[in-house]
């Protein structure tokens, strides 16, 4: 008699799960224990994270790497396949030398195999049931994910390992599907948000490949042909350089045996990946400006050379992000919004394997819409980062800052999509999923004076790269006038 | 005041939602953007605390309180370390019968409240559905967007936003909804001590006003340099969240563009690649009604490709509603929104807001089993009656920003098109 309560079991063995596993869950993990005694290899960890949910992880002899989080709270997965190749190793690529071509053929992917050709990978998911059916591509890594109810994972894991292999690439699915990427670039070209972005980090980075677009440029787009696609496929898409996540309603087991049987016979091969240029010490501030149709008010965007996100400074750098900019009553909130000089203020920390930036942004408001409002805007957050750095005030910032920050994690904790898209981040960047919850004890553990260290370590002003947003179009006199006064003095400067 | 509790099994957080039966159509005539000024005004401090105080105090037991506003209802949603419960409840609990609305915080808000209305015309999307509403709507507040006008906040006054707190903040005007791993029973009783003296007043649920269309096709364009792609969204009147026909709709609308897989997407996307991306469905222009809102499609092809996307997607419109479905496309609809239901009840703060929407608008809170059955006693022939008899070709308007020039020369070429103009709009 398989028993009806799990406690008691040993730890190795996911002991401690959560008291709300309902009978069936218990058969499934018994079940599981004892299938997995005799005639699978153990998995190579078993934990339980934070939130209760067991996590088993499994390694394949052909590099493929498995995470299973089980989640039994409703009869639904999502299963995630994240590759180690993104816009940034391409451009390290010497037979590329190019961005843009990872996202094309991220949207080439569903565009057909042999067993299912094009059309037919989005309709059978349809049919049964996929809730939300997707990929992103991104500086460092790439993945593609989906969520089904729960029996439908042999279908999942049957259509992802078919086009790790068996893609039909097509010359004239990919001409059709410049298009639709153009239609993706040019709708960047209308975001004034993605075009500051873009701006900053082509003037924060000198060298490094995370200087340049992810999606490409309208050239490189259109420069692409299926032997370059193919070359892009055949290098980077193998088991190798690949891990698999699934969390929800699943039995790791079962997961496993069906992991083996369609991706055990796909071959490993040696990968080749470029070092990107290590980005020199920032030693001056830079500035950079540009002008956009769509927008209404005078941006400005400062960032700040950090450190990947595998480095200990980082979560003190992520406790000084969210002290600025998380929540209603952070810092730049109140000394940016609240004094009048801007309608809102924005911060990002970047999450990725090699230096990133740490961003601050604000639209100003109309009447601080010249040189003198950017500068005030300057000075506040000078004197910020002064105050920062001093023991009281990082003492009494710290608790809030923390609090936020646990709160958006424990968000992304709540929903399989979510947990699985937290995770998966750190797969390319450092390694291991389970790194998210390392980096929230890191978060738990930071002290007031980890902040005053990153602060003055960091956020110098030698450091700041800032850029600033013009309307392009003015409907008065004012803006034309702010504009060119900005400009007259950075001409002076 | 309606408490409605949804047990979840997370543990770390405890999820809010209050819901007050007041949107933009309880703004008087001269003051459009008054529940919104009013409701961001709660959050700006307590008669206890000011705007930093309380935002520090909600802050610092890391939660979050945030607030949406559409034309009927106002959405004030929280979320707290359930850790920090109590002292979280005692704050909502201050903002919800103590608010400041002290004259210097309330000038500041009004000035931020200003700024952001400019920036939001910086989406194209906005900027689109923006001008679509105020003609669909031209008669009726539902013209005006929910977060007001430059000239309406400028009339807003302190005792306005004093008033409009003593008659909608009142218990009968209120559903409060949450999502906790503390016990039901328990959690009734913290949320209940602190609630009992809300004021009493008649609820406020008001009456969706129909949109207004004209007796032919007309088109719209909000003139824009430089744009690479063309919002373009194209509508007809639609039908109310609780209407015994939506699941057949949902249907139709499931194959006709609710999906990658639907035609929309098959045609303007996958064999053309002229879009990035094309949807049709009854919320895009406004979220759901007890009242008839409306059906549209969007889509944002590239400049260069609209002269061929929008009228195939007026013929796309046109076969969808006159020949409807096929029978391997219903059946293949059936089978995929009977597999996808689970998806939204799995989470407990799903599962809320269905409930939530089922006070809000009528609409059945319905189980995966009770979903099922109904969605298997459709037919296809019903179905497509449904398409046929509940939207309308005839009347449309279609909506886009970009060059008038070229967009005038597009839509007067579409079959049908009696009228196009050009229309400003401002914040």
């Amino acid at each position: 008699m398989p028993p009806t309560s799990l406690q008691g079991l040993p730890r190795e063995f996911g002991g401690d799960l959560p008291t709300y596993l309902d009978d069936s869950a218990a058969l499934r993990f018994w079940g599981r224990v004892m299938l997995m005694s005799h005639t699978r290899p153990a998995p190579i960890r078993q934990l339980d994270l934070p939130n209760g949910l067991p996590l088993t992880q499994y390694a394949f002899p052909n590099g493929l790497s498995l995470y299973v989080v089980e989640n039994h709270t409703a009869p639904v997965f999502t299963y995630e396949t994240w590759f180690k190749v993104g816009s940034k190793d391409e451009k390290l690529d010497p037979a590329l030398k190019a961005t843009g071509l990872a996202h094309l053929f991220e949207h080439m992917m569903f565009r057909g195999t042999k067993k299912f050709p094009d059309g037919q990978f989005d309709e059978v998911l349809a049919r049964n049931g996929v809730d939300d059916e997707n990929a992103t591509t991104w500086l460092d890594r790439t993945n593609y994910y989906q969520s089904l109810p729960n029996d439908k994972l042999e279908l999942a894991v049957q259509l992802e390992s078919d086009r790790m292999v068996n893609l039909a690439l097509d010359s004239k699915l990919l001409e059709t599907e410049k298009g639709a990427v153009l239609g993706e670039y040019r709708m960047g070209l209308d975001d004034p948000d993605m075009v500051s972005y873009d701006k900053l980090y082509e003037a924060a980075f000198l060298v490094h490949p995370y200087r340049y677009t992810t999606i490409g440029t309208e050239e490189e787009i259109k420069s692409f042909t299926v032997e370059m696609a193919n070359y892009f496929y055949r290098k980077y898409y193998a088991p190798n350089n690949a891990t698999i996540l699934v969390v929800g309603d699943v039995d790791p087991s079962q997961v496993y045996d069906l992991i083996e049987k369609n991706y055990g016979s796909i071959a490993a091969h040696p990968i080749e990946f470029q070092e990107a240029p290590p980005e020199p010490e920032q030693k001056e501030a830079r500035s950079a400006e540009f002008h956009h149709p769509q927008l209404s008010q005078i941006r400005v965007l400062f960032g700040y050379p950090t450190v990947p996100v595998s480095d200990p400074d980082f979560a003190p750098l992520w406790l000084v992000i969210s002290a600025l900019t998380y929540g209603q009553g952070a810092i730049l909130e109140e000394d940016w919004v609240n004094s009048g000089v801007a309608i809102s203020s924005y911060g990002d920390l970047n999450q990725f394997k090699d230096p990133g930036l740490l961003i601050l942004m604000a639209d100003l408001q109309s009447d601080h819409e010249s040189e003198e409002g950017i500068q005030e805007l300057e000075t506040i957050l000078n004197k910020v980062f002064t105050k920062l750095g001093t023991l009281e005030f990082a003492q009494e910032v710290i608790e809030r800052s923390r609090n936020q920050l646990l709160l958006s994690i424990y968000q992304q904790c709540e929903d399989n999509a979510s947990l699985a898209s937290l995770m998966g981040e750190y797969i390319s960047s450092v390694g291991d999923p389970t790194f998210a919850f390392e980096l929230l004890k890191r978060v738990e553990s930071a002290t007031p004076q980890d902040l005053i260290r990153v602060v003055k370590k960091y956020l110098q002003p030698h450091r700041r790269t800032r850029v600033i947003g013009y309307p392009q179009e003015t409907k008065d006199g004012a803006k034309e006038d702010a504009k060119e006064d900005a400009e007259e003095v950075e001409a002076k400067s | 005041m309606k408490l409605v509790i949804e047990p979840s099994l997370q543990k770390f957080l405890t999820h809010f939602s209050v819901l007050i039966h007041a949107g933009s159509l309880s703004d008087p005539e001269n003051k459009p953007g008054l529940a919104y000024f009013a409701t961001r005004a709660l959050l700006r401090g307590t008669k206890k605390k000011n705007f930093h105080q309380l935002s520090q105090e909600i802050e610092v037991l890391g939660g979050s309180l945030a607030l949406a506003i559409d034309q009927s209802e106002t959405l004030l949603r929280g979320s707290v370390l359930t850790q920090n419960l109590d002292p979280f409840l005692d704050l909502i609990q201050e903002v919800l019968m103590e608010p400041g609305f002290e004259p210097v915080e309330m000038d500041l808000l009004k000035k931020i409240l200003e700024g952001e209305l400019e920036q939001s015309l910086q989406d194209p999307r906005t900027l689109v559905s923006r001008a679509l509403l105020q003609k669909a709507y031209f008669t009726s507040p539902v013209s005006r967007p929910p977060e007001g006008t430059m000239e309406g906040l400028a009339q807003i006054t302190p005792a306005d936003l004093h008033a409009w707190f003593k008659k909608f903040v009142v218990s009968e005007n209120i559903v409060f909804g949450v999502t906790s791993f503390v016990e039901e029973g328990d959690l009734k009783r913290r949320i209940e001590s602190r609630l009992k003296d809300l004021r009493h007043g008649p609820s406020t649920i008001s009456q969706f006003p129909s949109a207004t269309f004209p007796a032919h096709r007309q088109a719209i364009i909000v003139d824009r340099e430089e744009m690479s792609t063309v919002p373009l969204f194209l509508t007809v009147p639609g039908i109310s969240d609780r209407d015994p026909d939506s699941l057949a709709l949902e249907v139709g609308n499931f194959v006709f563009g609710d999906d990658f897989t639907a035609r929309l997407m098959q045609v303007l996307r996958a064999q053309n690649g002229w879009t990035y991306g094309a949807y049709s469905g009854y919320g895009q222009l406004l979220g759901p009604k007890r009242e008839a809102g409306l059906f549209s499609i969007y889509l944002f092809p590239s400049a260069e490709h609209v002269e061929k996307a929008a009228p195939k997607t007026l013929e796309l419109f046109e076969e969808y509603v006159s020949k409807g479905l096929s029978e391997d496309e219903f059946r293949f609809a059936q089978e995929a929104l009977s597999n996808r239901y689970p998806f939204r009840l799995d989470s407990a703060e799903k599962r809320l807001g269905l409930r939530i929407r089922e006070i809000a608008t009528g609409r059945p809170y319905q189980t995966t089993e009770q979903y099922r059955a109904r969605l298997s006693s459709l037919d296809r022939n019903q179905v497509n009656d449904r398409i046929a008899k509940r939207t309308s070709t005839g009347n449309l308007i279609i909506a886009a920003a970009g060059e008038h020039r070229r967009l005038e020369s597009v839509f007067s070429q579409l079959p049908g098109m009696k009228e196009v103009h050009t229309v400003e709009v401002t914040p």
